[in-house]
């Protein structure tokens, strides 16, 4: 009887042991992993949020988004991530895409491109992070 | 609705010719850090919004709290889900004065401490908050950059007591932001 409680005891422990490693080393959410809950224009995505941002973050807050649209200009981060602004019809907004860790889009302004990230709301411009360049 | 930022930034890069200067970036840096024995936990913004008004010192600084990378992404699903509730409140501003900005020549190089006085909002609380900082001049560029402490209780974010041990009770919080003249 002791035996089975202390195989019990141990299993239990070894399970949550692996569990908790597991937890605490669970990957980073990338866009790259997950299906779009939207596919959309740059300009669409923006109008929606200068439009209504409470309604916009109920569609897209933390969600998937991939997005169309043409390299207004890029740049690199201080932590060395790649950033993708796309254009929008309203002179002050973008898009801004910021990549994935070592995700580096080969891409110039001027491109058609399409985008796929998670949307964190917006600022000046709708932002995307953990992007991936779909095409 | 349209946000708040855009229409300063709008309204700033359009209304009134005679002071032109309006220093802005959409790529600060905003680190924060907390340290216990327990474990450090820290995390980095690079998509804040800075708009500075070199004439009157007017400051606005806003970032989204999900743009927060942590190095381990339980931490980043526990700090939106359980402390900073960002599907509510996806904001953090700072809205303030910077005092004796006329004092400082924005057309000369040089480096200069500030005080700045304002209100900064979180996960739905405002609090009044003066902070140090320094703006530095060169090439036309402003380099700003402060730290200041914030408590997490001041804003309504509990913290479980059995976790209460790994997280600061003040956490440091680091801005580093380099902005440009906005040309209109």
């Amino acid at each position: 009887m002791k035996k089975i409680v202390i195989t019990v005891l141990v299993i239990g422990l070894l399970g949550g042991l692996a569990t908790a490693f597991y937890m605490w080393n669970k990957p980073k959410r990338t866009a790259a992993d997950e299906a779009a809950v939207a596919t959309l224009s740059a300009d669409d995505l923006y109008m929606q949020y200068s439009e209504n941002e409470g309604q916009a973050n109920k569609a897209y807050l933390d969600k998937i988004v991939q997005v169309s649209g043409v390299v207004a200009s890029t740049d690199t981060d201080e932590a060395g991530l790649d950033v993708v602004y796309l254009e929008t019809s309203d002179i002050m907004g973008m898009v801004s895409c910021t990549f994935a860790k070592d995700n580096h889009p080969n891409v110039a302004v001027g491109n058609a491109v399409e985008v796929k990230g998670i949307c964190t709301g917006i600022l000046t411009d709708v932002v995307l992070t953990q992007s991936t360049l779909v095409h | 609705m349209k946000k708040v930022l855009s229409i300063i930034v709008l309204f700033t890069a359009f209304a009134g010719s005679m002071n032109a200067q309006k220093f802005f970036t959409r790529s600060g840096h905003v680190h924060f850090f907390s340290d216990t024995k327990m474990e450090d936990i820290e995390a980095d913004n690079h998509k804040a919004s800075v708009v500075l008004d070199g004439a009157t010192g007017q400051v606005e600084i806003a970032l989204l709290i999900k743009a927060f990378e942590f190095e381990k992404a339980l931490m980043q699903e526990h700090f939106n889900e359980n402390y900073m509730e960002s599907d509510t409140y996806p904001k953090a501003t700072f809205k303030g004065k910077v005092e004796n900005m006329s004092a400082i020549d924005l057309k000369k190089d040089g480096t200069h401490n500030v005080k700045v006085i304002g209100e900064l909002t979180m996960h739905g609380v405002t609090n009044k908050v003066t902070i140090e900082a320094t703006i530095k001049v060169a090439g036309g560029k402003l380099t700003c950059t402060t730290k200041f402490y914030v408590v997490p209780e001041d804003y309504k974010i509990t913290i479980p007591n059995t976790v209460r041990d790994n997280i600061a009770s003040k956490i440091e919080v680091n801005v580093d932001a380099t902005l440009e003249e906005l040309k209109k």
